[in-house]
């Protein structure tokens, strides 16, 4: 589904960015992208979802490359920034609408959707609202039904249960699971490792810009280890960051 | 309350004309951008000083040297007044900082004054750069000059922007006030705005009397005559002027002008601290109803709904709104006033002109006036921290550029196409000419509208806090809107070599070679991906 090989992107007059990263993402995957502050997870997500260029490597979702044909590839997936800035001057309908419009939904489709999606984080009776009147878990849980509501194959996240109250929290990873029990794919990063633990069906730990370790998470987890414990010990010095 | 004021004015002007950023950036665009202003900021010196010049050393040549002192305050002051107008509401009422503004031991008074201190300051720089030329010409023209001309010019160029700013500050609050509970406030304001500049644009439209005789008046009487015309108008700039000629008598008008500047500060002070905080909440409070049903939606063309997204974009600032459509507005104004003298007897001496003049100038005038401050200039900084969306969806380059081009024209045509047909209707001009009225405004604003985007997205501006950061300040903003309108201007002079039916057919030419460049331009911006706009 997501396929990034030898992604090499340093920023002009730094050292930093992230150097070599290869990842593979098959349909039906939970994966979970952990690492220290700065180490590289955010580069990596802007350079996939095609908001970062870069210098090396290639990446390519469901067969189609974010750099040769940028619109069709990104008409395959939907991106979550981790403080997603919305457009604050419309409703949320309205922003609903537009990314409907984007994506060529339907009207009765993204009716559907919206209802659907609406209720379950309980939220359609704002969506009369401007934005700009929205807490900050209020436009994540818009942004994540507006990812939703076009049915992508990949969902991008990059922090995504930061603001979410604990109910909107499960409800959300029930739509990622369902999401990819149909045969999609959730590619996230995040700082909460249990919830990567007991979520994610793959994980890659990510640290100085370079992937050190990544897999299965049975295979990655073993001997009554913890996630956690796993990522104090690779992470290494960088504990305190975490 | 002064060690408040001082550290917070300290922390505003720690990046004052965005030289920290310089400093301390390693980002290559921010550097650019900031470069960009310096040198912008040095052409409109440049052209206000060539402009100045000439003016101060007419007079002096002509022994009306004592013109000098009070035109020059005059001018400072129209300037002054003109700049703060539409972003002193703004940047008093700022709210992105305020919920950690508002946490600190500050009170009010200290925010406001500080927030003025930092366009006083500002405006000092413009009043300094105002009158420098005039200190200069009459120093090396004028006799007998003693050390009070340099302390009283010192101090005018301290104390004259005080009185324009408090008014624009106090005018500012009040539209902001009156506009922050409605739900639409961003279109509300900058109609208020557009509508206070509107009245005084019309206010200051009439001439004194006795113009029509000034050719053949000596120069005393043109000098009492001009005297007269800024006494009427502004007669502080009189107070200071005869101050700095030395005029017998003139200290106690100086001190009047002194005091009454100290005076609109303190009362700008007290009255918008008083309501600064009840302003304030309700600028950056919302109305929510939480009563939304979804009911059937529709869909739409991608075009459609950019454009859609355009237009909501546009009309939630009014600082936006306000600054451009200035240009549109002054182009109406001036076009019902044109039209109500042009049929008056002393129609040459109100004008200047004579109506054969007139009536050729008219479309490209208009032109370079609707050019001057396109929405396209900031219209890719305006998308600030939202920019990500864009770049991250399945819109292609392209399709925004051109949604960006067709809100500037939705947002000008219905002013100039007023204008056309009252000017139409007056001067009933010969079918080349009639021509020339209706092409000419399109062409020059489709050549200035792609040319503001094309220089947006060479000096875009994303992290801003205020969106007069964008509108008022940015490099994009200066270049666009005056190099846009520089060019058009420069490629207009042919047009006003040659008259009769040549001057008519260069008039057409240049249009259609403004279509073409502009046709030419936007497949060369096309071209630029929004990735490679941010990066």
């Amino acid at each position: 589904m997501l396929s990034i090989n030898n992604l090499t992107k340093t920023y002009r007059g730094s050292s930093k960015g992230v150097h070599e990263v290869s990842l593979e993402i098959e349909s039906g995957d939970i994966y979970g992208f952990i690492g220290p502050n700065g180490a590289g997870k955010t580069t990596t997500i802007k350079c996939v979802v095609g908001i970062l260029s870069f210098q090396e490597g290639s990446i390519t979702i469901d067969g189609v490359s974010i750099i040769d044909n940028p619109i069709e590839c990104k008409k395959k997936f939907a991106y979550i920034p981790d403080n997603p800035d919305i457009y604050d001057y419309l409703t949320g309908i309205q922003y609903l609408n537009f990314i409907a419009d984007v994506f060529e939904v339907s009207a009765q489709d993204r009716e559907e959707k919206i209802k659907k999606y609406a209720r379950a984080f309980e939220i359609e009776e704002s969506l009369g609202d401007l934005v700009s009147s929205y807490s900050h878990g209020m436009k994540q849980k818009l942004a994540i039904i507006s990812a939703m509501i076009h049915e992508p194959k990949l969902l991008i996240l990059d922090e995504p249960f930061v603001g979410l109250d604990p109910q909107a929290s499960v409800v959300f990873k029930d739509f990622m699971r369902e999401m990819c029990s149909k045969g999609g794919a959730v590619f996230f990063s995040t700082h909460v490792l249990d919830v990567a633990e007991r979520l994610c069906t793959r994980v890659a730990i990510i640290k100085d810009g370079r992937i050190i370790t990544s897999g299965k998470m049975e295979d990655i987890v073993t001997n009554g280890n913890t996630l956690e414990s796993i990522f104090l010990e690779v992470a290494g010095d960088d504990k305190a960051n975490i | 309350m002064i060690k408040q004021i001082s550290r917070l004015l300290g922390l505003q002007l720690k990046n004052f004309m965005n030289i920290n950023v310089y400093a301390n950036s390693k980002d290559i665009k921010k550097k650019k951008e900031t470069k960009g202003r310096i040198w912008v900021y040095g052409i409109l010196i440049f052209i206000l000083w060539s402009y100045e010049i000439a003016i101060c050393v007419g007079l002096s040549s002509f022994g009306m040297g004592e013109l000098i002192p009070p035109m020059i305050v005059l001018i400072a002051t129209c300037l002054i007044f003109l700049l703060t107008m539409i972003q002193a509401g703004g940047t008093i009422f700022e709210t992105k900082s305020m919920d950690n503004l508002l946490a600190m031991p500050f009170g009010s008074a200290a925010i406001v004054i500080s927030r003025y201190l930092r366009m006083y300051i500002e405006e000092v720089c413009i009043s300094f750069a105002t009158i420098l030329p005039a200190i200069v010409i009459q120093a090396v023209m004028e006799r007998g000059i003693g050390i009070g001309f340099y302390l009283f010019y010192l101090l005018a160029i301290v104390i004259t922007p005080l009185f324009p700013i408090s008014i624009a500050t106090i005018v500012g609050a009040i539209i902001t006030g009156i506009t922050s509970r409605l739900r639409h406030k961003g279109l509300v304001y900058g109609v208020f705005s557009v509508l206070s500049i509107a009245g005084i644009l019309l206010l200051s439209g009439s001439s004194p009397e006795g113009i029509e005789s000034l050719a053949i008046m000596k120069p005393d009487a043109i000098k009492n005559l001009v005297l007269d015309s800024i006494q009427s108008t502004y007669p502080p700039a009189i107070w200071m002027g005869n101050a700095i000629n030395g005029v017998q008598g003139s200290l106690k008008d100086c001190l009047l002008f002194v005091v009454l500047s100290l005076f609109s500060f303190v009362v700008m002070a007290v009255l918008v601290s008083i309501f600064f905080k009840p302003i304030i909440r309700a600028v950056a409070g919302t109305s929510a109803r939480h009563n939304y049903r979804i009911t059937s939606l529709s869909s739409a063309p991608l075009k459609n709904t950019l454009l859609t997204r355009e237009f909501r974009r546009y009309i939630s600032s009014g600082i936006y709104i306000a600054n451009t459509l200035c240009g549109p507005i002054m182009a109406l104004v001036f076009s019902i006033a044109l039209s109500v003298i042009y049929n008056q007897d002393d129609f040459v001496a109100k004008v200047g002109i004579g109506r054969d003049v007139v009536d050729r100038i008219y479309p490209v005038f208009i032109a370079l006036i609707i050019c001057m401050m396109t929405t396209t200039c900031s219209s890719i900084s305006m998308e600030g921290k939202n920019w990500w969306q864009l770049e991250s969806l399945p819109v292609k380059a392209e399709d925004l550029y051109y949604a960006k081009i067709k809100l500037n024209f939705i947002a000008f045509v219905p002013f100039v196409f007023i204008s056309q047909i009252i000017m139409l209707i007056t001067v009933r001009p010969s079918i080349a000419l009639g021509l020339l009225y209706l092409i000419v405004p399109y062409a020059y604003l489709f050549f200035a509208a792609v040319w503001g985007l094309f220089i947006n997205i060479k000096f875009p501006m994303f992290d801003w806090e205020n969106d007069a950061q964008v509108v008022k300040q940015s490099t994009a903003v200066l270049l666009g809107g005056l190099g846009g309108m520089g060019i058009a201007g420069i490629a207009s002079i042919p047009y006003f070599v040659f008259s009769g039916v040549i001057g008519e057919l260069i008039g057409l030419v240049t249009s259609a070679v403004f279509v073409v460049v502009g046709l030419l331009l936007f497949n060369r911006v096309k071209k630029y991906e929004l990735i490679n706009i941010s990066n």
